[in-house]
């Protein structure tokens, strides 16, 4: 047997023990999350890829058949199925492509506002988040019941004979209503944190430079939140391109459906009856995430902030050399 | 192959093998000879000792009261042998209820279901029933099929083999102003042209400052107090909505049958884009949009457009002299009119029709159709089964078909029994004298014949019926509508299949 001397002992165990620690330490922190993580994201991710590779039967929620590229297939060639599914992306895109410079827009002016600090601010600032902690059923309920076509107070109140749900263009109006209306306070919240943290001596230096409010706004604040602004364009993008409970709760009674259904919404109605639905719904989601990672990584390209590296350097070195 | 590559290709392997039927479907074969878990007395019959069984019950609200006092009675009847006990739970929750109970959790699947017929197909294409019949010979209980109506026995009959006893059928139907028409000189209509001679002439004497209404009002007249109708909107007798659940599941399938349509083929396909739907719709159309070639002159609703519901205050107010209304809901009416007009006759000044005869002008046999839906009590196929309990199941089932008609009715669910509806029991009921006897007869009322479409056929009639009563289709002619939607219709239906 090897002689092992007591420091080498005592080493030995103390780096056993401090390994244990560690690995509980880990496993206790991590555990719970990478638990989470795996049942509630990754589980779901790689079970949405296995589901848009098979067929269903209908008899059961799990797949039959592996029918490899089959069902994403169908959502391109098959003339119904390509119809609904494509047409309801270009109207869920459409509909972004309007709702999300709005959804931080107008956050974005309600916030400077709000920085000015008037009287009372802290009471418009929780207003202003206020209805997006109401249930969105209560608010679109509200909503229908007040653009009613026969009973609604806002078509007695102005004298209109105004099908708002009936017609798709104010179906869609409205819809948009509802989202500013719930979806504003998110982003609101985000651009104040943004603009209380602008450094202030870069206002007084622009103000020194003899800048005026809007020369300030666009080279002092913009700048300073320009971080937020990224963030709210991503979150928002994504939020509406996975658009569904306004257009259920507001648009279900719409004569127009194919006009009205948004992506998520036609994604849904391939689960009604049996399960027979689920491997194009799959495919369909999977195609719409694809989507809306393309258009994320155009908007990062875009928005990314584009570094001189050494030019600078070099051009004022060569600046130097030239006198 | 590296390690990093290889785990994630391992993990989808793993998930990927979870393809393929996993089901625990025991739908058994019967055998006649095998006596299972039964115990027999010395006389040879079954005995029920204890026996518990599950249902449970698409109804809600008064219904799941009504039917919880009629489970009682037989619970009290057969004390110490069968109990059954209810869970209520509503029809948009039910079927995501069932679907991952039958799949994940079928020891805690009910023994029985109280749901539409209707469903009956689709459910046993997953496996989730049980055929009925044998058990009913097994436990000696009596099976007169000839005595139910043959449409509603026939959505819960599915190659040859019935899957589900029938309850019931209801439908909406038409509450009318006794009233208001007597004092303007109308009778009760009977057919859609005495229903449009009416409707067409009642906004004239509105319009002449002649047609006299009562109800409530916010003009300082008292609820009973006869007043003119006003001249400054047009009266419009029986208002219509498409979003109203009476006419997206009732009235646009009646005007249908009514006018000699066929909703499902022999092959469980959707057979509604035929001319005699296109009838039946056009004629609803003209409900809301009169036109010079159609029958009705003035429209008999004004357009609701999207509006979910009529809602009940123009009958209330006096404003209309026709509504449509669940039979349910039938007592909460009379219960308004008692209130309202307290003084002057209460629940006497309102009268209730079936819809027969209602949307058609021709005088077929098939103008006296209504469609209906129908309650059947189905046996689910469970986990671990047992004869005995199917047994006491049968016995149940025939409680419930025989013994639960006047309570059952009175809250417009018609016996699908044919003895019930004709014993004399059953019409000496005095809410049969005031009330049911209007409702019409169970023969009368046609189920959607039985399909794995149900779903498809049923959501896209549904869209045909919309835009055909949406002012922004008028454009469109009610046999093009018809058709865009069928297309539609049967393209998901073949790409499923």
């Amino acid at each position: 047997m090897k002689e092992v001397t007591l420091r080498e002992f005592a080493t030995r165990e103390e780096r056993r023990k401090s390994s244990l620690f560690k690995a509980f330490s880990v496993g206790g922190f991590l555990g719970p999350y990478a638990i989470c993580f795996a049942l509630f994201f990754v589980f779901p991710l790689v079970f949405g890829v296995v589901m848009a590779l098979c067929s269903f039967d209908g008899k059961t929620m799990f797949p039959s058949e592996f029918v490899g590229f089959a069902n994403f297939e169908a959502v391109f060639t098959n003339p119904v199925l390509a119809k609904d599914f494509w047409g309801s992306v270009w109207n869920t895109l459409r509909f972004a492509l309007i709702i999300v410079p709005l959804s931080i827009l107008l956050p974005l002016g309600l916030a400077l506002l709000i920085n000015i600090k008037p009287p009372g601010y802290k009471f418009f600032r929780a207003c202003i988040y206020l209805p997006g902690i109401f249930p969105l059923t209560a608010t679109g309920l509200i909503l229908l019941k007040m653009f009613d076509y026969h009973y609604g107070f806002f078509n007695a109140f102005f004298g209109l004979t105004l099908d708002w749900f009936g017609e798709t263009w104010s179906a869609w109006l409205l819809i948009g209503y509802f989202c500013l209306w719930c979806g504003i306070g998110g982003n609101f919240i985000i651009l104040c944190a943004g603009l209380e943290n602008v450094d202030k001596s870069l206002y007084e230096a622009a103000d020194v430079d003899g800048c005026g409010a809007f020369s300030r706004f666009l080279h002092v604040t913009l700048p300073g939140i320009k971080d937020q602004l990224f963030l709210c364009l991503f979150t928002t993008f994504i939020g509406y391109m996975n658009l569904y409970g306004q257009v259920y709760i507001l648009a279900s009674n719409t004569p127009d459906q194919d006009a009205m259904k948004s992506a998520i919404y036609r994604i849904q109605d391939m689960l009604l009856g049996s399960s027979k639905g689920y491997g194009y719904a799959a495919a369909m989601g999977i195609c719409l995430g694809i989507i809306i990672i393309f258009i994320s990584v155009i908007e990062l390209i875009v928005t990314k902030e584009r570094k001189g590296g050494h030019a600078h350097e070099e051009r004022f070195v060569s600046w130097q050399k030239s006198r | 192959m590296e390690k990093k590559k290889l785990i994630p290709l391992l993990a989808l392997a793993a998930v990927l093998s979870s393809c393929g039927p996993t089901g625990t479907t025991t739908e058994s074969s019967f055998d006649p000879l095998d006596e299972g878990d039964l115990v027999r007395d010395e006389a040879g019959n079954i005995v029920y000792d204890g026996v518990e069984l599950k249902m449970w019950s698409v109804t809600t609200g008064d219904d799941a009261s009504t039917q919880d006092a009629i489970i009682a009675g037989f619970n009290d009847l057969y004390e110490g042998q069968i109990h059954v006990t209810t869970t209520h739970t509503s029809r948009y929750d039910l079927e995501t209820l069932l679907n991952t109970t039958m799949q994940f959790d079928r020891p805690n699947a009910p023994d029985l279901l109280f749901n539409h017929g209707s469903r009956a197909a689709e459910y046993r294409e997953r496996g989730w029933l049980l055929p009925v019949e044998n058990y009913f010979g097994k436990a000696e209980t009596p099976l007169d099929k000839d005595d139910f109506v043959p449409s509603l026995l026939n959505a819960v009959t599915l190659d040859g083999s019935l899957y589900g006893l029938p309850m019931d059928v209801h439908s909406a139907m038409v509450v009318m102003r006794v009233d208001i028409l007597e004092k303007n000189g109308y009778e009760i209509p009977t057919n859609y042209e005495e229903l449009v001679a009416i409707c067409d002439d009642a906004p004239k004497k509105a319009a002449n400052n002649q047609l006299w209404i009562r109800g409530e009002n916010s003009e300082g007249y008292a609820a009973d107090e006869w007043r003119l109708a006003s001249t400054a909107s047009p009266y419009a007798a029986f208002p219509i909505s498409y979003g109203d659940m009476w006419v997206h599941e009732f009235v646009g399938y009646t005007a249908a049958v009514q006018n000699g349509a066929t909703l499902v083929d022999e092959e469980g396909m959707p057979a509604w884009n035929s001319d005699e739907t296109a009838k039946g719709l056009q004629l609803l159309r003209d409900w809301i949009f009169p036109s010079a070639t159609s029958y009705n002159k003035s429209a008999l609703s004004l357009d609701y457009g999207s509006s979910y519901d009529v809602g009940n205050a123009p009958l209330l107010a006096g404003t209309a002299m026709f509504k449509l209304q669940g039979p349910w809901a039938y007592m909460n009416e009379m219960a308004d009119f008692d209130r309202l007009l307290r003084n002057d006759g209460g629940a006497d000044n309102i009268t209730t029709r079936s819809l027969s005869g209602l949307f058609t002008r021709d005088d077929s046999e098939a103008s006296s159709l209504i469609k209906g839906e129908g309650h059947a009590i189905m046996m689910m196929a469970p986990e671990k089964f047992s004869l005995t309990k199917a047994c006491a199941a049968t016995v149940f089932m025939d409680y419930m078909a025989y013994y639960s008609g006047i309570e059952w009715a009175k809250r417009g669910h018609l016996p699908a029994a044919i003895s019930v509806s004709n014993s004399s029991a059953f019409k000496a009921d005095p809410a049969y004298e005031e009330y049911i006897q209007y409702w019409g007869q169970p023969e009368d009322y046609v189920v959607v014949p039985p399909t794995v479409n149900y779903t498809y056929i049923d959501t896209y009639f549904k869209n045909a019926l919309q835009q055909t009563l949406s002012s922004s289709y008028q454009n469109q002619t009610v046999k093009a509508i018809l058709e865009d939607q069928y297309e539609d219709c049967v393209s998901y239906i073949e790409l499923y299949a």
